[in-house]
């Protein structure tokens, strides 16, 4: 017992409607590395913010070194030596790396209190070499790369405080190779000074090679937390998805038809390289992969969002130039982005503006707009979608996040879209709107709209599409379909590359 | 490093701007004028230097403040007006620079407190400032009697007068204060990445606020050195002061967005500005073309400022 | 269960009872502030205001703002006196000269704002500064050095039709304003554009992300606004029968203060026509009434500011009584 710093006992939070973490019990071991595994929404985050007092637990308690903690908000959990970081750069870009390391916290002269630079470099760069940076005190941390602020930050959080827990939340999203392996010596250097770990990834490759042990969540329960050394890939990919779920979504038959998209080498410098697929009338062909694996960059790229370097898009046989969005929507691609509140509605406008957003001038004539025709069609959407709202001028905030994702699909339903890409569709959708999206999903298709799914819940994938491509670190690694189409397969393709087959055995 | 030699360049960049301008201006004169128009450029700059320092800090930390020149002449009044009551002259420069203190401690909360946008704020207090300064003077001049008044603006230490004195005083405190103070760094961080700031513990609204005080209560002793170098105190001193100060700050370096700039580019900023419409009122150059030549020069400076920060993003 | 959207709100009714309040505080200090006569001039001050602030509200719904359309009214007076009286271009054609040329000015701040993307302020406030300069230098006279006063007289009865004529007893510029108001009225609520203008003003990201060009929207609006601003340039220099560069000075911050007092947000994507309309009224009122107490142009110059912080700070606390994002 004495070697554990931080444990959660029983911990349950709720939300309004659902329970994310239920009886949640976790411990941490004093100099570990601890890695958190889970599907989206199996209650990661929610657990971490916890611990970072982001949120207050409903129920349960909190020990820190054997005492009894109250985690009120961040300002205590840091005084008590516990620190995060996440994927938002928490630096100074204009300023130096020494100043960002000791913000706040400049050392001063003895006698007069003015800024000791040379100490402040020294003891800086002091720091940095320990830690084995490959770049200097006295660089601006604009002219650094992401790998490198990254070390920053762990430096930062250090050289702080008595630090005793550290989270990092998906560390290696961003970055390539060699900064990975940089990223685990310094995971190892934490390590050595007693402090430990708590590391959030979905890459269970570098989950091996860095954790001491491993504890895999879902439905907001601790479902079993193994040593890593004893642990296997085939054993943790079934904790983390469970029994197979029943066939909620029954999937219809759809005729495919003609190919209305192809996309051939397409290139985009670091987000992916070499993606080639095709996408027929009446298909839905859905795309899997881990956090900054680069799916969504490739759908991003189809609407106009993410450059282009190279490679051909060909729809209904002629090759376009997809230059920005104002372009992909005149070839009648639509896109539902992730995050919904910031990208997909206008929260101030109403049910109705919102529907129509992407076609306004279909409203009326000669540039007016008639309400007879904007009720219309608002209508016909609301009611083909069974959209839950109290009228048609309603503000779109007051709608759930699953009526809300409803009006965003709409919105692109009546600008007729033929090519829809879904990102993320059912983020933040409560189950009911889940299915009830499914299968407007596939009513459409087979009105002959090609529908492109990026998605990270492979439930959703596995239950609507007729095919999946798996997206591994920015290139395709592998095409699912018919038999092959399991959870295991393209959790196994996303995780690690194809080559690493052989760990698959052990 | 690399960062540290392109920050030369482009102080180098300016050093050269600058050094050409003296040399066409001072090519059209004769040679043994030189000196003394070399002591006017000098004044010339001091006015928009002293406010230009903490402006720029101000800027820096994230702020704006366009009522500047307002500020000047509001001043001013007050301060003659007390002093031609009776009041000790030290008084009234100290009552007058308290009462500029709060416009601008108002100018600062109004901003953090209450989230009006700054330039919105300023410019509202633009006008107050304008109105009252002409309803306290009650009309169009004031005129100064004594003599000691006359000696802020044109007297000399050495051969220096007395406004390019403070404003070299100003240049060096706000060197110092950015470089070697807590407090300085502190401004970077408000205006670079704010939130990081607040998370840190630094208190991002009241550097603001006491920025904004600060910046006010020097464009009121601007004002005050202003009227004095005329023997007259108008209220509408300091009119178009504001095109000055941001055209030569943004020139220096400094960026409208915060976080970036150093006293140093402003430095030069302020002595290109500050020769520049020197020499253009010494080349008989109409005061209306200089207008329409500072709303210009600012979108030009401005423009290039936008454009520095899309290099760097792409 | 339908609702339509309600045409006058919460604050519009609030500023309906200052509306009332001023008039009775200015009447009972003066009976004769409401007599016909005084009625009209009162809608002649209404006028210049409201024919500025229709296209503004909708560059501020956008999520624009320019700040030279007071140095655009001075410039345009200037503009078209100079067509008239020292080139002898006949008023007609001078009129749709200098309207052209206020528009042209439009553009550019457009541009700068949209494609350069430097920050609306500060370019408009730059723009300002142009123009009061080449107005200085329209009306300079050869050897004037320094005096602002100048100015370039307009002899002209069909000219002065515009600012001083009146159709069926309506003062021209009366008519001018409530055609700019319908015509703002119906774009804000019936047409495509005016939704555009909505969308991108109330969040730009999604606007574009739907396909809305909210440059080119955006570059509208600018546009719109200085071709008011030129108008009201006109009417005043038909009215004053002279062009000078301090016509309008004053009249940008009364502008804006219709506008905001009007419910219209900064933060954009929110205002109405019918709002501007009654805070365009109470900048009128104001100004009127105070003129007519013969409070000086300083007092007026003061209020202005102190009035035009309080009616955006009141904007800024009604939105965060109302839940809406008010800071970044």
């Amino acid at each position: 017992m004495e070697d554990i710093i931080l444990k959660l006992e029983k911990v349950v939070k709720d939300f309004p409607g659902v329970r994310a973490l239920d009886n949640v019990d976790f411990n941490l071991k004093k100099g570990e590395v601890h890695a958190l595994l889970g599907e989206n929404g199996a209650g990661k985050s929610t657990l971490i913010k916890i611990i970072m007092g982001i949120y207050r637990l409903n129920k349960g308690s909190i020990f820190l070194d054997g005492s009894s903690v109250d985690i009120t908000d961040t300002k205590r959990a840091k005084s008590l030596g516990i620190d995060a970081i996440y994927q938002e750069q928490n630096l100074c870009p204009e300023l130096t790396v020494a100043e960002n390391i000791f913000i706040n916290r400049l050392p001063k002269r003895k006698m007069i209190p003015i800024i000791n630079w040379s100490k402040l470099i020294n003891n800086s760069q002091k720091l940095l070499d320990e830690w084995n940076a490959n770049f200097k005190a006295t660089d601006i941390v604009a002219s650094l790369n992401v790998s490198q602020s990254q070390i920053i930050e762990v430096i930062k959080v250090v050289a702080e405080k008595d630090l005793k827990v550290l989270i990092l939340d998906e560390p290696t999203a961003a970055l390539i190779e060699e900064e990975i392996e940089k990223l685990f010596d310094t995971i190892r250097k934490l390590k050595s000074k007693g402090i430990s770990v708590i590391y959030i990834s979905h890459r269970l490759d570098e989950v091996f090679l860095i954790s001491d042990r491993i504890t895999v969540l879902r439905d907001g329960k601790n479902v079993g937390t193994l040593i890593t050394k004893e642990a296997t890939k085939k054993e943790l990919v079934k904790l983390m998805i469970g029994r197979e779920l029943s066939d909620m979504y029954p999937k219809k038959k759809i005729e495919k038809k003609e190919v209305i998209l192809q996309v051939k080498n397409l290139s985009s410098g670091r987000n992916f390289k070499d993606i080639n697929f095709s996408l027929r009338q009446g298909e839905i062909l859905g795309m899997y992969g881990l956090l900054g694996s680069g799916k969504s960059e490739i759908g991003k790229s189809l609407f106009g969002r993410t450059k282009i370097n190279s490679g051909e898009v060909i729809i209904n046989g002629s090759n376009v130039k997809i230059r920005n969005t104002i372009s992909a929507i005149a070839k009648k691609i639509g896109f539902v982005p992730a995050d919904r509140k910031r990208n997909g509605i206008i929260e101030i406008l109403n049910v109705k503006q919102n529907l129509t957003l992407a076609n306004i001038k279909a409203l009326g004539k000669k540039g007016f707009i008639s309400k007879k025709v904007e009720e219309e069609r608002a209508n016909k959407w609301v009611r083909a979608l069974n959209i839950k709202t109290p009228s048609l001028v309603t503000k779109i905030a007051s709608l759930s996040g699953g009526n809300q994702q409803k009006v965003v699909i709409g919105k692109w339903l009546d600008s007729e879209s033929k090519i829809l890409i879904l990102n993320e569709p059912t983020h933040g959708v409560d189950v009911g709107a889940k299915v009830e999206i499914y299968n407007i999903i596939e009513d459409f298709c087979q009105k002959g709209i090609g529908v492109l799914l990026i998605s990270s819940e492979i439930p959703e994938l596995t239950a609507i599409c007729d095919r999946i491509i798996v997206i591994n670190k920015g290139k395709i690694n592998g095409e699912l379909a018919g038999q092959d189409l399991t959870q295991e397969n393209i959790l196994r393709l996303a995780m690690s590359e194809v080559k690493n087959e052989e760990q698959n055995k052990i | 490093m690399k960062n540290r030699i392109k920050f030369s360049f482009e102080n180098i960049g300016l050093l050269v701007i600058l050094v050409v301008l003296l040399v066409i201006f001072l090519s059209i004169y004769h040679p043994f004028l030189a000196r003394i128009n070399i002591i006017n450029i000098l004044l010339s700059v001091a006015l928009i230097g002293i406010i230009g320092v903490p402006w720029s800090m101000l800027c820096i930390s994230g702020g704006l403040d366009i009522s500047v020149g307002s500020a000047m002449g509001f001043t001013a009044v007050i301060i003659t007006l007390i002093y031609n009551n009776g009041v000790n002259l030290v008084l009234s420069i100290l009552i007058g620079l308290a009462i500029a203190a709060i416009v601008g401690l108002i100018n600062g909360l109004l901003i953090t407190k209450v989230g009006i946008n700054p330039i919105i704020t300023t410019l509202g207090m633009l006008s107050v400032l304008r109105g009252a300064a002409f309803i306290i003077a009650g009309g169009e001049g004031l005129p100064i009697y004594n003599e000691k008044f006359r000696y802020i603006g044109m007297g000399r230490i050495w051969f220096f007068p007395i406004p390019v004195v403070i404003f070299i005083v100003f240049f060096a405190v706000g060197y110092f204060v950015l470089k070697y103070t807590s407090y300085g760094r502190n401004i970077y961080v408000s205006g670079g990445n704010e939130r990081t700031g607040r998370v840190a513990g630094i208190n991002v609204d009241w550097i603001r606020i006491s920025l904004y005080m600060i910046t006010t209560m020097a464009a009121g002793l601007a004002g005050l050195i202003f009227s004095a170098q005329l023997g007259q105190t108008w209220p509408k001193a300091g009119t178009g002061y504001e095109f000055a100060v941001i055209t030569a700050v943004v020139l220096g370096g400094v960026s409208l967005a915060g976080g970036k700039g150093k006293i140093l580019g402003a430095l030069l900023g302020v002595l290109i500005i500050g020769t520049l419409s020197y020499g253009l009122e010494i080349t008989g150059v109409h005061s209306f073309y200089i207008t329409i030549a500072q709303g210009a020069i600012l979108l030009i400076a401005v423009t290039i400022d936008q454009l520095k920060l899309k290099r760097k993003f792409t | 269960m339908k609702r339509r959207a309600r045409f006058l709100n919460f604050q519009n009714f609030g500023l309906i009872i200052i509306l009332i309040v001023l008039l009775i505080l200015f009447w009972s200090i003066n009976r004769r502030f409401l007599t016909f006569e005084n009625i009209k001039n009162m809608l002649l001050s209404i006028s210049v205001i409201g024919i500025v602030a229709v296209p503004m509200t909708l560059l501020i719904i956008s999520g624009g703002i320019d700040l030279s359309v007071g140095a655009l009214m001075g410039f345009s007076s200037c503009l078209v006196a100079a067509f008239i009286t020292k080139l002898g271009i006949n008023p007609v054609l001078a009129v749709i000269l200098t309207l052209i040329a206020g528009t042209a000015v439009g553009f550019v701040n457009g541009l700068i704002v949209t494609k350069i993307k430097v920050n609306a302020f500060i370019a408009t406030i730059g723009m300002l500064s142009i123009l009061q300069g080449s107005a200085l230098i329209m009306t300079s006279n050869k050897g004037q050095v320094s005096t602002f006063s100048g100015s370039i007289g307009i002899e002209n009865k069909s000219f002065s039709f515009i600012g001083l004529g009146e159709v069926f007893k309506i003062p021209v510029q009366v008519i001018i304003l409530i055609v700019f108001f319908i015509i703002g009225y119906i774009i804000l609520n019936h047409t495509q554009f005016g939704r555009k203008v909505y969308a991108t003003g109330a969040s730009e990201k999604v606007a574009i992300l739907s396909g809305i060009n909210v440059d080119r929207t955006r570059i509208i609006n600018f546009m719109f606004t200085s071709f008011a601003a030129a108008v009201g340039g006109i009417i005043l220099a038909s009215q004053f029968r002279a062009g000078a560069q301090r016509i309008g000075s004053d009249y940008m911050l009364l502008i804006i203060t219709a506008v905001i007092l009007g419910g219209t947000a900064f933060t954009g994507g929110i205002g109405t026509m019918q709002g501007v309309l009654l805070g365009v009224v109470i900048m009128g009122v104001l100004r009127y009434g105070m003129d007519f107490q013969g409070i000086g142009d300083y007092y007026k110059q003061l209020s202005n500011g102190a009035l035009l912080l309080i009616a955006v700070g009141a904007g800024i606390l009604r939105d965060r009584l109302l839940g809406f994002r008010t800071r970044e």
